[in-house]
C-alpha cells in the first residue's frame, strides 16, 4: 500500500510538474549571433530563460539591426531591403518541462508573414573534451557535437547549470557561452548575463504567429526560399527593370549556408 | 505488488538487453529542502579529477538516471541555479551496480551579472557607420566590387549597378576615404577587383562637408572602402569589345586601367562605341553634380544660354534606337595626397561626339483664317569636341577648420551642318557654337562648436557661348521688305557671376535645426547679337530691330531664415527668404535701375499618418527676377524661320506651389496606391506675341496675369495571387491654361489637356519563363477658337528566359500606333533580343545583342500645339547583331 500511494505521488508531481515556474527566477543571456543566409548577418540575441523554459530571441523589434526595411519605387526603379523583425521576433523556445520546442520565424517585412512550427525535439549526444577556456570570468569547458549535418563546437560553463545554450543548442551540464560549427556558419558568443531579473521584463511566453507550418514546409520553404522571394517580387517590378532582371545565382548547394543541412527523415 | 516489481524489473532487464551491453545505472531524484518538490537540475558525474564521466538533467519530477561504464570512487553533483549545489560520493562496484541517490537541496540566492567585451566582429555598428570586414563576406566567386556589395546586408545593388542603401541611392563610393567619380561611382564599383579590399564602411547620414557631419538634416550614405597595405600599388582593369557583321558596322569597345596607392591614386577610361550608348552621361554625373539645397553650393545653378540649336528634336523612344552617334571617350583622374593635411585631385576628359540627324515633318498651320502647310526634309550632322578639367584642393587648417578649393575648366565646340529642304527650297545651314567655362570656388567651414557650423563660400564663374549662324537662302523678304541672298548671325551671350555666402546651422539639443543664411550674388550678362542680310556675298545690311548690345546685372542681396521641427509623426519645414535686388539695364547707350524688394515664404509637411498612409505637402510662393533672356529688346533668330525677343524691361513674376503626395498601403501590398496633385498659379507670366506666316515665326515675350496648371498622376497596383501576376494601373491627368496673341488678335485662351492611362500586367512564375506585357494611351486635346485632339497607343509584350546562371535571353517587342495617322504608316513594330552566356565567371562573358530586328526604319509622330498640327518622320537606328566578349584583368 505504502508503495502504491507513492507511485500516486510520484504521479502526481508528474503531472503537476516543475512547480517552481510560478516562483518565478528569470533570467538571460545575450549573444552575438551570426545569421548566416545568402548574405551573413550579424544580429544581437538574447536567451530568456527560467527554471524549465528556455526561450532564444533574434531579430526581434527593437534589437541591434545592420539597416532598416525599405521598397521604394519611383516608377522607374526599385530598391529593396528587406529586415526581418518583429514585435515578438524570432525564436527558438523549449519548454524542458514537456520537451515541447517551437521555433518561430519573425515577419520578414513587406514579404513573408510570420510564421511557426513545432520541431522534434532531439538530444544531442555531446561528447565532452577536456580542453578549458575562460569567458568573461566563466571558466568554461569544451563540447562537441552534431546536430542536423553540422558539427558545433560548443564551450558551456558549469557555474551555471542549466541545460539552455543559444538557438537550438542546449543539453549540456551547464549554459553554453560560445558554440561555433566546423565550418563557421554558425557562430554565437556571449556578451553577457543578468539574473535574476523580473520576469516581467523577460519573454517567456510561448510564440504565436500569422501562419503555422509543419517541420516539413518549413524545410521546403527554406530550400526554395529564392523562389518565394522571386515569386513576390517578380510580378511587380516596373518594365524597365523586368526585362533585365534574373534571378540571383542559385546555389549549387541550397543548405549550403544553413544550419540544418540534414534531417532526420532525410538520413 | 510482487507482480508489478517483477514486471518493472523485467522491463528494466528488457531495455538493459536491448542497450546491448551492460552499464551501472545510478538513479533517484533532487527535490527542494522546503516543498520536497522535483527540481530541474543537472546532475554530472565527475572522476576524483574533475572528469566529466557522464550527465544528464532532472526529468519533471526530479528524478533522474545515469548510466556509466566506469568502476571505482566517483562524484556526482546535482547543480541547479537557484540552489545550492551538492555533490555525493559514490561507488560502483561493477557494471551491473543500481545505486539510488536521493539529493535534497537547500536554496540559494544567486546573483550573476556578467558583461564580456569580444573583439574582431565582422560587423562593427558605430554611431553613423556601419563596418563590414570584407573577408567576412567573401566567398571566393567575387571579381569586382560590386559583387561583394551584393553580399552585405541591407546594401542594395541594382542591376544597372545603382547602390542604394535603405532606398537612398550612395553620394559617392571612396577608396581610401578619397572620392573620385562623385556620383559616377559605378565605374569603379563595376571595374574595380575585391582583392584589395579590406572593410567597407557605409556612412549614413554622410555630409559631404565633413564639418556638417551631424548638424545638417541629412539622410545621405556614402562607401568608402579601406584597402589592404600589401595591395596597394597594383595595375588592373577590363576591356570590352563588340562587333557587328550584318549591314552597317557597329561597334563597341571599351576600357578601364586602375592603381591605388597610399600616396596616389588612378583611374583611366576609354570608350568607342557607335551603338548609341552614351558613355559621357555617367560622366555628366561627375562635371556637374546637382546638389540641391546644399550649404557651400553657391552659383551651382548659374549658367548661360545658348540662343540658337538646330532643331535636333529626337522622338520619345529610348536612345539606342535615335541616336545615331559615332564617339570617343579618354578620361584620366588622380587623387594625390600631398602632404596629411593637403590633397589634390585632378580629373580630365576629352570627348568627341558625331550625331547624325534624319527628319521629314509636315506642319500644318491654321491661324485665325490663314492656313498654310509647310513641309521640311532636313538632313543634319553635328560634331561636338569637349575638353574637360578639374582641380579640387583640400587644406585641413585645424581639425575643425576646412578650406577647399575646386577649379573648373570646359571647352566645347559644336559644329552642325544641316540641307534643310523647305518648301521645296535646299537651305543650307551652318552653326558653330562654343561654349568656355572657367568656374572657381572656394568654400571655409569652420566648425566653431559642436552643434555650430559657419561656412563662408565664394564663387567666380565665367562663361561664354558665342555663336556663328548661316543659312544660304534668304526666306524672309516679307518681314524685312527688301531683298537679300543669304543671311548671317552672329550671337554671344558671356556671363559673369560672382557671389559670396555666410551659412550658419546650429542644431538644437531636441533635434531641430536652426538655418541662418545671408550673402550676395552678382550675375552680369553681356548679350551680343547681330543678323546680317548679305547681298553676293560682301555687302551686308544689319536690319534694324534685329542688333542687341546690351549688359544686364542683377545684384542679390539676401538672408534666409530656416527651421526645421521634428515632431511624433510629422516633420515641419519653414522658411523665410528676404530678398533686395538691384537691376540694371544698359541697352545702347541708356542705362535703367530698379531696386525690387520681396519676401519668399515657403511650408512643408511630411505627415505619416500610420503604416499605411503618408502625406507629403508643400506650399510655396516664389518670385522670379527676369533674366537676361527676358529683357533684350532687338529679335534673334533662333531658327531657319523663328526670331524671337524679350520683354525689354524688368520684371519679377511671382507664382505660388501647392503638392500634395498621398501613398496608400505600401509597394508590396496586395494593394498599393500613390497619388500626386500639383497646383501651379502663375500669377504674372511670360507669355508670346507672336507673328506667324509661311516662311516666318516671329514671337515677343508679354506679360499676362493668371495662368493655372493642375495635374494629376496615380497609379494602383494589385496583385492576383491566382494568376501570380500583378496588375499595375497608370492613372495622369494636367490641364494648363493660358493666354497668348497671334498674329495681331486679341488675347486669346489656350486649354492644353493630357490623360495618359494604361495597364501593365507582369508574372512572377517559377520555371525558367516569364512575360510582362503593357499597353499605354494617351490623349491629348489643344483648345483655342478650334478644338484639336488625337490619341496614341503603345503595348508592349516582353519575355524572359533564364536558363540557368550562365545563359539567358530576353526578348522585347513594341507596338506604336498613332490615331491620328493614315492606315499604312500608322503602326510600328520593334523587335529586340539579348543574350548573355558566361564562359569563366568574372573573367570572360559572351553577349549577343540584336537592335530593330524587324529592321523599322522610320519612325512617324503625331503632335499638335496652339498654332499647328505636325507629323514627323525620323530615320532610326537600323537592324544589328553585336556580338560583345568582355574580358577583365
Amino acid at each position: 500500500m505504502k508503495n502504491l500511494i507513492f507511485l500516486l505521488f510520484c504521479f502526481l508531481i508528474a503531472l503537476q510538474g516543475f512547480s517552481q515556474s510560478s516562483t518565478g527566477t528569470c533570467g538571460q543571456v545575450n549573444y552575438d549571433y551570426i545569421i548566416q543566409t545568402e548574405k551573413l548577418y550579424q544580429t544581437n540575441s538574447i536567451l530568456y530563460f527560467n527554471d524549465f523554459i528556455s526561450k532564444f530571441v533574434f531579430e526581434k523589434t527593437g534589437m541591434l539591426h545592420n539597416s532598416e526595411s525599405s521598397i521604394k519605387s519611383d516608377g522607374i526603379g526599385i530598391s529593396l531591403s528587406f529586415v526581418t523583425e518583429d514585435e515578438q521576433g524570432s525564436a527558438v523556445f523549449r519548454n524542458f518541462n514537456s520537451q515541447k520546442i517551437i521555433v518561430r520565424k519573425a515577419r520578414t517585412q513587406k514579404l513573408f508573414e510570420s510564421f511557426q512550427y513545432d520541431d522534434t525535439w532531439i538530444d544531442i549526444d555531446w561528447e565532452i573534451k577536456a580542453d578549458t577556456t575562460r569567458i568573461g570570468n566563466f571558466k568554461c569547458q569544451k563540447a562537441v557535437g552534431k546536430f542536423r549535418g553540422r558539427t558545433y563546437t560548443a564551450w558551456f560553463t558549469e557555474e551555471i547549470p542549466l541545460p539552455y545554450g543559444p538557438w537550438k543548442l542546449h543539453g549540456l551540464p551547464g549554459l553554453i557561452l560560445e558554440a561555433v560549427d566546423s565550418e563557421k556558419v554558425f557562430k554565437a558568443s556571449f556578451q553577457g548575463i543578468t539574473y535574476p531579473m523580473a520576469c516581467e521584463d523577460s519573454d517567456l511566453n510561448v510564440p504565436t504567429a500569422a501562419e503555422t507550418k509543419t517541420l516539413v514546409e518549413f524545410v521546403e520553404f527554406m530550400d526554395n526560399y529564392n523562389d518565394h522571394v522571386l515569386k513576390v517580387f517578380q510580378s511587380r517590378i516596373p518594365r524597365d527593370l523586368g526585362v533585365t532582371m534574373s534571378q540571383g545565382p542559385k546555389p549549387k548547394n541550397v543548405r549550403k549556408y544553413r544550419f540544418e543541412k540534414v534531417y532526420e527523415w532525410e538520413k | 505488488m510482487g507482480k508489478i516489481s517483477s514486471f518493472i524489473f523485467f522491463l528494466l532487464l528488457f531495455s538493459i538487453h536491448r542497450n546491448g551491453c551492460a552499464q551501472a545505472v545510478t538513479s533517484g531524484s533532487v527535490t527542494d529542502v522546503e516543498t520536497s518538490k522535483g527540481v530541474f537540475a543537472s546532475v554530472v558525474l565527475k572522476d576524483e579529477n574533475g572528469k566529466i564521466l557522464a550527465y544528464t538533467n532532472t526529468k519533471n519530477d526530479g528524478l533522474f538516471e545515469l548510466k556509466s561504464n566506469n568502476i571505482g570512487v566517483f562524484y556526482l553533483t546535482a547543480s541547479s541555479l537557484s540552489y545550492q549545489a551538492q555533490t555525493q560520493k559514490i561507488t560502483i562496484e561493477d557494471s551491473t551496480s543500481q545505486l539510488k541517490i536521493e539529493f535534497v537541496l537547500n536554496p540559494k540566492t544567486t546573483e550573476l551579472k556578467e558583461v564580456v567585451i569580444s573583439a574582431s566582429k565582422p560587423i562593427t555598428v558605430k554611431k553613423d557607420t556601419i563596418v563590414f570586414d570584407a573577408a567576412s563576406f567573401l566567398e571566393g566567386n567575387e571579381q569586382v566590387i560590386e559583387d561583394l556589395l551584393k553580399k552585405i546586408p541591407g546594401l542594395d545593388v541594382l542591376q544597372d549597378g545603382t547602390i542604394k542603401v535603405g532606398g537612398n541611392e550612395v553620394e559617392k563610393v571612396m577608396v581610401d576615404g578619397d572620392d573620385f567619380f562623385d556620383r559616377g561611382y559605378k565605374m569603379l564599383t563595376k571595374n574595380m577587383p575585391v582583392s584589395p579590399i579590406d572593410k567597407i564602411e557605409i556612412h549614413e547620414n554622410y555630409s559631404n562637408n565633413k564639418h556638417l557631419k551631424g548638424i545638417e538634416n541629412s539622410n545621405k550614405v556614402a562607401l568608402n572602402l579601406t584597402l589592404k597595405e600589401e595591395a596597394k600599388r597594383v595595375w588592373f582593369g577590363n576591356v570590352t569589345g563588340g562587333y557587328s557583321l550584318i549591314s552597317n558596322p557597329n561597334f563597341e569597345l571599351k576600357s578601364n586601367l586602375m592603381n591605388f596607392g597610399s600616396k596616389a591614386k588612378h583611374f583611366f577610361l576609354g570608350n568607342m562605341n557607335n551603338i548609341g550608348y552614351d558613355a559621357v552621361g555617367n560622366i555628366n554625373h561627375l562635371i556637374r553634380p546637382f546638389r540641391f539645397n546644399e550649404p557651400g553650393t553657391i552659383g551651382d545653378n548659374q549658367s548661360v544660354n545658348n540662343l540658337l540649336t538646330l532643331n535636333h528634336e529626337l522622338p520619345k523612344l529610348s536612345q539606342k534606337r535615335v541616336n545615331l552617334n559615332n564617339s570617343k571617350l579618354l578620361s584620366l583622374n588622380s587623387i594625390y595626397t600631398l602632404s596629411d593635411k593637403v590633397k589634390l585631385k585632378t580629373l580630365g576628359f576629352l570627348n568627341r561626339d558625331d550625331f547624325d540627324f534624319f527628319r521629314t515633318s509636315t506642319q500644318q498651320f491654321s491661324v485665325g483664317n490663314s492656313s498654310f502647310l509647310n513641309s521640311e526634309d532636313f538632313v543634319g550632322h553635328k560634331s561636338q569636341l569637349t575638353g574637360f578639367g578639374k582641380l579640387d584642393l583640400t587644406y585641413d587648417i585645424s581639425k575643425n577648420k576646412t578650406l577647399e578649393y575646386v577649379g573648373k575648366f570646359n571647352h566645347t565646340n559644336e559644329q552642325n551642318r544641316s540641307d534643310l529642304t523647305f518648301n521645296g527650297d535646299l537651305l543650307i545651314e551652318r552653326l558653330n557654337s562654343n561654349n568656355q567655362l572657367l568656374d572657381q570656388k572656394l568654400v571655409l567651414s569652420n566648425r566653431f562648436q559642436e552643434t555650430k557650423v559657419f561656412l563662408l563660400s565664394g564663387r567666380y564663374i565665367q562663361e561664354k557661348t558665342p555663336q556663328e549662324y548661316a543659312i544660304n537662302k534668304f526666306i524672309q523678304e516679307d518681314l524685312f521688305g527688301q531683298k537679300a541672298s543669304n543671311t548671317k548671325q552672329f550671337s554671344q551671350n558671356a556671363m559673369e557671376f560672382a557671389g559670396v555666402e555666410a551659412h550658419l546651422m546650429d542644431k538644437k539639443k531636441n533635434g531641430d535645426l536652426f538655418e541662418l543664411k545671408a550673402g550676395n550674388q552678382l550675375r552680369i550678362d553681356d548679350l551680343n547679337t547681330h543678323l546680317e542680310l548679305l547681298h553676293n556675298a560682301d555687302e551686308a545690311v544689319l536690319p534694324a530691330g534685329y542688333q542687341n548690345k546690351l549688359t544686364y546685372s542683377t545684384n542679390d542681396l539676401y538672408a534666409s531664415i530656416k527651421y526645421h521641427k521634428k515632431l511624433k509623426n510629422t516633420f515641419l519645414i519653414a522658411e523665410t527668404d528676404l530678398h533686395q535686388l538691384l537691376n540694371r539695364l544698359e541697352n545702347e547707350g541708356s542705362v535703367t535701375h530698379q531696386t525690387p524688394f520681396f519676401l519668399v515664404p515657403k511650408l512643408g509637411m511630411n505627415w505619416k499618418i500610420n503604416e499605411k498612409n503618408k502625406v507629403i505637402s508643400t506650399y510655396s510662393k516664389s518670385t522670379t527676377n527676369a533674366g537676361i533672356l527676358d529683357v533684350y529688346t532687338g529679335f534673334v533668330q533662333t531658327g531657319f524661320r523663328s526670331f524671337t525677343k524679350g520683354l525689354g524691361e524688368f520684371n519679377q513674376l511671382n507664382s505660388s506651389t501647392a503638392f500634395l503626395h498621398y501613398t496608400l498601403g505600401s509597394w508590396s501590398d496586395k494593394f498599393f496606391a500613390n497619388a500626386i496633385i500639383t497646383h501651379v498659379s502663375n500669377h504674372d507670366f511670360l507669355s508670346t506675341n507672336s507673328l506667324i506666316a509661311q516662311n516666318f515665326s516671329q514671337s515677343e515675350k508679354i506679360i499676362i496675369k493668371d495662368r493655372e496648371a493642375l495635374s494629376f498622376s496615380g497609379t494602383i497596383d494589385r496583385s492576383i495571387k491566382a494568376l501570380k501576376t500583378n496588375l499595375k494601373i497608370n492613372l495622369g491627368a494636367s490641364q494648363t491654361n493660358f493666354k497668348n496673341k497671334v498674329n495681331s488678335a486679341e488675347l486669346r485662351e489656350v486649354k492644353i489637356f493630357n490623360a495618359d492611362y494604361g495597364f501593365e500586367l507582369r508574372s512572377g512564375f517559377n520555371g525558367i519563363f516569364n512575360l510582362n506585357l503593357g499597353s499605354k494611351w494617351n490623349f491629348n486635346q489643344v483648345e483655342t477658337t478650334s478644338k484639336n485632339s488625337f490619341t496614341d497607343n503603345m503595348s508592349f509584350l516582353d519575355l524572359s528566359f533564364v536558363f540557368n546562371d550562365r545563359l539567358n535571353f530576353q526578348m522585347q517587342t513594341e507596338r506604336y500606333f498613332f490615331g491620328n495617322l493614315d492606315k499604312g504608316i500608322n503602326q510600328y513594330y520593334f523587335l529586340d533580343l539579348e543574350g548573355r552566356y558566361v564562359v569563366k565567371e568574372n573573367k570572360l562573358t559572351l553577349f549577343l545583342s540584336g537592335n530593330n530586328l524587324f529592321n523599322t526604319k522610320t519612325f512617324r509622330n503625331y503632335s499638335i500645339s496652339d498654332i499647328s498640327i505636325s507629323q514627323t518622320e525620323f530615320r532610326l537606328m537600323p537592324r544589328y547583331l553585336l556580338f560583345k566578349a568582355e574580358y577583365r584583368f
